[in-house]
């Protein structure tokens, strides 16, 4: 402290540690600072168990069917890594993979008419199926390709299709394709959260059918990965980049004020002393008065002692129960990971339902999700707000970062950091930015 | 420009540990580089890949001011080994080592191995004194050595009867039996990483000792994926179908 750095960062979410990483690896000074003593934020995953009882005010001691506390690293959020995603990308350039090991999730699943089904991952699979019939699936086949052939660049591919003109609607129309495919496609397929899509440019749909294509075909199964010990390892890798970079961290700081002189940060004040600095960035609770709330999400952690019905004993799915299928605006989310993948106790599963709140009693709203579960052994609940900036930082430099959201991949998340990155640097983002400038594992060269 | 080399995933990791100032990279440094460097900062080190026999260990130094209380439950995580460090002058950096950095621990392999390493003993032991053999060829003559040989100028606060007394508490603290664990005077090393006293003897013991840890680990076998391997272009296959 009372010293002068490029960059502070406050608190040690995804989003902060990535950004500090980055901004270390391109030669900034950054400080970065936690209240907490764990790295995290809301994207931790908290451990002991009886840490996680405390936080949701729980106020009996973990049952001893739940075994070691030590055992449980309970995400906050529920969030999987799409295989070809943005953050993977993240993670390779920056090579802090090297601090982390992932399993492929074994299965995704999609709920319709009361009943889960595979989303299949193989042709067989697909021809076996019963989420459409045999004529539907040839057309569906006959779109996928189209789909797989797409090139925004090369107009020869289009098949009369404008990217910037059709709307994704138009496009399921052009290839005769019914409202069961349509749901599975834009939901279980596209992830949208909503069918606010069907309206918009066909393009973005496109690629996050591609998306999910590219990250199916990488390990198969499914297209999502999940880091083990659980997502608060993430921030931690990122954390330890800059790190090495230089960046000074500090765990268990709290932060007394914000400091500004005529609209601009100028530092921050912590346990009386002040470090300067140029540039702020930071999550939502450290700047109440510059971020606004959009919404909320509802996130039910749910311990269970049994793999989910019907997921032929998968130990880690996702299962998405698309909107109109329970009457909602608002797809539902079950993310489920087990003791397979060192976040629970020997024989335990945890199962997180989420969605953006729509009603006053968000609880009711995702009752067909728990459903899926029954028995629960224990129930966690927490509804967020969710915030953005309300300043886009050209004259303060304050960078606020915004809340995670409802959808169950990072790449919302991303884009944040691309968006902030920009607005921080003048420049565009390019993966190459956050390529180490230096080979920092010594030894290396030797082998 | 960097190679592309793709580095093989190591097969077993050992962290070091302790306040800062007792002199870990200097420690580690002194091990890979058979040199000493005063006040060396723990800068542009992720970890230091050693390679012993057929297996590569990963030595985890805290980078940057992550020492400066900034260090989180991945630093230990998967831990075979770690390595407690201390200043045999400061009584203080011993105590820290249990008020501070024992809990950080708790992420390391359940039958993780534990060293406790009192360094800079040069400036209390006339025989930590002498460089090691090993670093005859060190180019800066004994002559121009900033402590005079022969002559401790330091009071040792830290005895190896504290250290021995510490090491059980730290078997006591992961629940261990003393009787099953490996004995303190093993485990509990005096070393000065600017004479190279004792540093190879400390980081051999180690690597000797992790190896049946890492045939554990090989015949467990996680089903973990590999990241860095290059995606296979499938054009030919048609989206969820593939």
């Amino acid at each position: 402290m009372d010293e002068e750095y490029d960059v502070i960062v406050l608190g040690t979410g995804l989003t902060e540690c990535i950004l500090s990483g980055i901004m270390s690896v391109n030669g900034k000074k950054v400080l970065h600072m936690d209240r907490n003593p764990y790295y995290g934020g809301e994207s931790s995953s908290i451990t002991p168990l009886e840490e996680l009882y405390k936080r949701f005010g729980i106020s009996d001691s973990p049952p001893e069917s739940m075994g070691r506390g030590r055992d449980w690293n309970v995400d906050l959020i529920p969030k999987f890594l799409m295989a070809n995603g943005q953050l993977v990308k993240m993670l390779l350039y920056t090579e802090v993979t090297r601090y982390l090991d992932f399993k492929v999730v074994e299965g995704s699943f999609v709920y319709k008419g009361g009943k889960i089904y595979k989303v299949p991952s193989t042709e067989t699979e697909a021809l076996a199926s019963n989420l459409m019939g045999m004529f539907e699936k040839r057309r569906f086949r006959k779109f996928l390709v189209f789909v797989a052939n797409f090139d925004e660049n090369d107009p020869k591919t289009f098949e009369g299709v404008d990217p910037k003109l059709t709307t994704m609607g138009e496009v399921y129309k052009k290839f005769d394709l019914g409202q069961d495919v349509i749901d599975f496609t834009g939901h279980a397929l596209a992830l949208y959260r909503t069918d606010d899509y069907l309206e918009q440019p066909c393009l973005e749909t496109i690629n996050r059918i591609k998306l999910y294509s590219e990250s199916l075909a990488r390990y198969g199964k499914s297209p999502y990965l999940y880091p083990l010990y659980g997502l608060g390892e993430l921030p931690q890798g990122f954390a330890r980049l800059s790190a090495i970079y230089g960046g000074t961290y500090m765990l268990n700081k709290p932060v007394d004020e914000i400091v500004m002189e005529g609209g601009h940060v100028v530092g921050v004040k912590s346990e009386g002393q002040v470090a300067r600095c140029k540039q702020l960035i930071c999550d939502p609770s450290y700047i109440p008065e510059r971020v606004h709330k959009v919404g909320q999400v509802v996130r039910v952690i749910c311990v269970l002692s049994h793999p989910i019905k019907n997921t032929n004993d998968a130990n880690s799915c996702q299962i998405i129960i698309p909107q109109n299928q329970v009457n909602r605006k608002s797809d539902i989310y079950v993310c489920m990971i087990s003791y397979a993948h060192n976040v629970a106790a020997q024989g335990k599963y945890i199962a997180i339902v989420s969605t953006t709140v729509e009603t006053s009693d968000p609880e009711a709203e995702i009752e067909p999700a728990l459903e899926l579960l029954e028995p629960i052994d224990q129930k966690f609940v927490a509804i967020s707000d969710m915030y953005e900036p309300t300043d886009d930082g050209t004259e303060s430099q304050v960078f606020a970062s915004r809340s995670y959201d409802a959808t169950t991949h990072f790449e919302t998340t991303c884009n944040d950091i691309k968006d902030i990155y920009k607005r921080m640097t003048g420049s565009d983002f390019d993966f190459e930015n956050m390529k180490r400038k230096q080979n920092d594992v010594f030894g290396e060269d030797e082998q | 420009m960097r190679q592309a080399t793709r580095t093989k995933k190591p097969d077993v990791k050992v962290v070091i540990l302790g306040d800062m100032n007792v002199g870990k990279t200097s420690l580690l440094h002194r091990y890979t580089e058979r040199k000493f460097k005063d006040t060396i900062s723990t800068v542009g080190g992720a970890f230091f890949l050693k390679q012993w026999g057929p297996y590569n260990i990963s030595i985890w130094d805290t980078a940057g001011r992550e020492q400066f209380h900034g260090l989180g439950s991945m630093y230990c995580r998967g831990a075979a080994a770690v390595i407690l460090t201390y200043d045999v002058t400061n009584w203080q950096s011993l105590a820290e080592l249990e008020n501070r950095f024992l809990s950080l621990t708790d992420t390391a392999n359940a039958d993780c191995i534990f060293a406790l390493v009192g360094n800079k003993a040069d400036l209390t032991d006339p025989f930590a004194q002498e460089p090691d053999s090993e670093s005859e060829s060190d180019p800066q003559p004994v002559a121009s050595c900033p402590t005079p040989p022969a002559s401790p100028v330091q009071h040792k606060q830290v005895s190896r009867e504290d250290a021995v007394a510490l090491y059980a508490r730290v078997l006591r603290y992961k629940g261990l039996d003393e009787k099953t664990c490996l004995p303190a005077e093993r485990m509990c090393f005096e070393t000065s990483a600017k004479t190279g006293y004792n540093v190879d003897a400390l980081f051999e013991t180690l690597f000797d000792l992790v190896l049946p840890s890492i045939l554990k680990k090989r015949s467990e076998g996680e089903a973990t994926v590999d990241l860095e391997t290059p995606l296979e272009v499938r054009r030919t296959k048609a989206g969820c179908c593939a």
